[in-house]
């Protein structure tokens, strides 16, 4: 890889500084093979619209900080956000836990995929997470920190 | 029968004869798609009744988890429908042979609709 190591970006609630990043993270992997910029460009926008969409940003709170790097043999993408209620971090370390502990990141995709097809998944749908780990081929893990949700995805490069 | 542009994406429908080619193109990376193209393409299912369906998704560069579900749902329409329809993806395609490999899995019971790479 060439250039620096980590990319690191403040964003607000604002769903067209997705792509923005999309496009400054494909400049950072412009080194990598195309499968890993395309997953790690997927595990990245995967991430950001779950903040967007459930994050609280105020004065108060916070902003939403996303981070892209470089560690030894690792890539790992972190995004932090202020969050609107408890019960949407309980969804998120529940789909962590889960996709951690059963070790079958497909299998749990094609649950929820066949959930939505029976229009069992009323509200959110809730694919992302599973994405990232089944398609992405990135282990995820979480740190909750005084209402602020931090998700990180790390994948082996090396 | 009209074709769908928002943002980066457009969803080109093609009709000749009795097949009618449903090509996607671009980036599907909207925040609420079941809002924007789902009622689009549910709106086309009863112009598709009594056609060849070919939902090509060759020229897609992306889309976002949301996508899924409208692609479910036009699906689950084509199937109660009778409509043949075959779902192309790229199979050189690390993302889509993932993502489709999964859908295709999904809509394997199904008489009317498959999904294959090219």
């Amino acid at each position: 890889m060439e250039g620096k190591n980590s990319l690191q970006v403040t964003i607000d609630l604002n769903w067209g500084i997705i792509h923005q990043v999309w496009e400054e993270a494909s400049v950072f992997l412009r080194g990598y093979e195309k499968n890993i910029r395309d997953d790690t460009l997927m595990v990245i926008s995967e991430l950001l619209e779950n903040a967007v969409k459930y994050g609280e940003v105020t004065l108060e709170t916070g902003q939403i900080v996303f981070e892209l790097k470089r560690e030894a043999d690792w890539l790992i993408i972190k995004v932090s956000n202020p969050v609107k209620n408890k019960g949407d971090i309980n969804q998120v370390t529940a789909h962590i836990d889960r996709i951690n502990t059963s070790g079958d990141p497909i299998g749990l995709y094609l649950e929820r995929l066949s959930e939505l097809k029976k229009g069992n998944a009323a509200g959110k749908i809730q694919l992302g997470l599973y994405r990232i780990a089944y398609e992405g081929e990135y282990s995820l893990h979480y740190i909750i920190l005084n209402d602020v949700v931090t998700i990180i995805a790390n994948r082996k490069v090396n | 029968m009209d074709n769908f542009k928002e943002d980066n994406l457009e969803i080109i429908v093609d009709s000749v004869g009795s097949t009618v080619v449903v090509c996607w193109k671009g980036r599907s990376d909207a925040r609420d798609p079941n809002s924007t193209i789902s009622p689009f393409l549910i709106k086309l299912i009863p112009d598709l009744v009594g056609k060849e369906v070919t939902i090509d998704f060759l020229l897609l560069e992306y889309m976002n988890s949301s996508t899924v579900s409208p692609i479910l749902k036009m699906i689950n329409e084509l199937e109660n429908h009778n409509v043949k329809s075959v779902v192309y993806y790229d199979e050189n395609l690390k993302w889509q042979v993932a993502s489709f490999k999964a859908l295709k899995t999904i809509v394997n019971i199904m008489n009317n609709v498959q999904v294959m790479p090219k």
